[in-house]
């Protein structure tokens, strides 16, 4: 693993059931890139995403992140790997019981020694920073969608990682919220964070992704970038991204 | 037709000792991870106020009827043979030892148990949990042992004040209905409930919290297939509990007069 990669999965294999989802994916994520991860429906790109985590185990196979194996890490152990890599769920997946406020303070209390009045202003520069500002009181349940989905990322980022993972963030969104979700990775991607992004929105993905990977029958079947994807030389035995991002069956 | 009825019953005795297994690994962590730290004593509280504090309603309507009733049945009952004066002692004894504990703790199977498999299973459903442990942090620790904590300090409790107010809706039936002296049926009561039979009582109420609230976590925590899911995880706590309780007590039961005719 070079220093350039900051994520790695080697022969990564992983069934539920009878049900054989990967047989071998291998592909690593360069620091600073983001890595846009398409494949079909239940093609398993949420559970490479859960792997990276700690969320699911694979089979057999290595995960490593910053050069550390994460499959022979304990619950505890992951906590440190979880403090550097955050996930943002595809529905926000915010406390409902909590207003956006504490769903914000949420990791800073867990996981630093900051006073109450340096975690508020931590969270009202957050909540500013995503066109949050005036939501601290908030419930879950009375935000739009499109809010929950940005609160849930300004949540995820709070603890400033070094690797987001997205699933799905743009799905089922308007095309105003779509475009704000995209402006707040490619402000990430700025500050040099990496990033794996699940997604089906060919025009995010394009937009925001520096190379793009296709999860084909429990493999990643091709990866390119976005000069290759478009000239049709991306590595791979055929252009299968081409085919698959044009809707073709592959 | 054998075969199917054979694989069937092999298929549910796997899922029944699989069940078994993960909830006694679920109770493992719990009790591994109680004397770590952080300890989140604000949870805590709010989980007994929800648990102990909202179910006082249902405690106070099951124990009254009880009581009234018990004195009703034994009153009538006895009456015919001359035995009215015995209601305040086998009432008050049934109550301390039996029916509060028991009758109590099936009613907060339903409330508390229902609640927390619901809130844990919607939870899991709309992936908080997976936040939880996401963000670094323990789903067992927050969510599991305060509800844990908060039945077993609680529901013992509940059950303790279920006593006194059983036997006062006996005494409210005796007084009114069987024209019994209130003084007579209170000191009948205290020279009966001796304290071995109060703690023969309650110390069940702490195995019945477990059994509530271990399984309607296991419950919560393992709910299948969305929102659907979540109803039968709902169910299947409440049913699980409420037999455990049943069964239970007559071991318990048990337990405590080989226990106590030993010493």
């Amino acid at each position: 693993m070079s220093s350039e990669t900051v994520v790695e999965f080697k022969d990564f294999k992983k069934s539920f059931g009878t049900k054989v989802v990967h047989r071998g994916v291998n592909f690593s994520l360069r620091r600073g890139e983001c890595l846009g991860l398409l494949g079909g429906s239940g093609q398993g790109k949420s559970v490479i995403l859960r792997s990276l985590i700690g969320l699911e185990r694979p089979d057999s196979g290595q995960v490593l992140v910053d050069g550390d194996d994460i499959t022979k890490m304990n619950e505890r152990q992951l906590i440190e790997v979880r403090k550097k890599v955050a996930y943002v769920f595809q529905n926000g997946a915010l406390f409902d019981s909590m207003t956006v406020f504490e769903n914000l303070a949420y990791p800073l209390r867990a996981h630093t020694k900051l006073g109450e009045a340096e975690i508020r202003k931590r969270v009202i520069d957050q909540l500013a920073e995503f066109g949050l500002e005036g939501n601290e009181a908030t419930m879950p349940a009375n935000l739009s969608g499109g809010m929950q989905k940005r609160v849930g990322l300004a949540r995820s980022i709070i603890l400033q990682p070094k690797v987001v993972l997205y699933d799905e963030p743009t799905a089922g969104l308007d095309p105003y919220n779509t475009i704000r979700i995209q402006e707040m990775i490619l402000g990430l991607k700025k500050k040099g964070v990496s990033a794996i992004f699940v997604t089906h929105d060919m025009p995010s993905a394009f937009a925001v992704c520096d190379r793009i990977a296709l999860l084909l029958e429990g493999k990643i079947a091709a990866i390119g970038t976005k000069k290759e994807l478009e000239s049709g030389q991306e590595s791979g035995t055929e252009s299968k991204l081409t085919r698959f991002v044009n809707g073709f069956e592959i | 037709m054998i075969e199917a009825v054979a694989t069937s019953f092999g298929t549910a005795i796997i899922t029944l000792t699989r069940s078994i297994g993960e909830a006694g690994l679920l109770f493992y962590q719990v009790i591994r991870d109680m004397f770590r730290r952080p300890f989140y004593f604000g949870l805590l509280s709010e989980q007994i106020y929800h648990v102990g504090i909202k179910s006082l309603g249902i405690v106070f309507v099951t124990a009254f009827s009880i009581g009234m009733v018990m004195a009703l049945q034994f009153g009538l009952g006895l009456e015919k043979f001359g035995g009215k004066l015995y209601v305040p002692k086998i009432v008050s004894l049934s109550i301390v030892r039996e029916m509060a504990p028991v009758f109590c703790s099936l009613m907060l199977a339903a409330r508390v148990g229902a609640g927390i498999a619901s809130e844990l299973g919607s939870m899991l459903v709309t992936q908080q949990i997976d936040a939880i442990r996401a963000l670094g942090t323990s789903p067992i620790k927050r969510v599991v042992i305060p509800r844990i904590l908060a039945c077993v300090i609680a529901i013992p409790l509940l059950c303790a004040l279920g006593n006194i107010i059983g036997i006062t809706g006996a005494a409210v039936v005796g007084i009114s209905e069987l024209g019994l002296d209130p003084k007579y049926f209170l000191e009948k009561v205290l020279t009966t409930v001796v304290i071995t039979d109060f703690v023969a009582g309650i110390v069940k109420t702490y195995f019945f919290s477990l059994f509530i609230s271990v399984t309607a976590c296991y419950f919560g925590l393992n709910v299948k297939g969305g929102t659907q899911g979540v109803g039968s995880a709902v169910r299947g706590a409440v049913v699980t509990a409420s037999i455990m309780i049943l069964a239970g007590d007559f071991f318990l039961t048990k337990a405590f007069f080989i226990f106590f005719e030993a010493s």
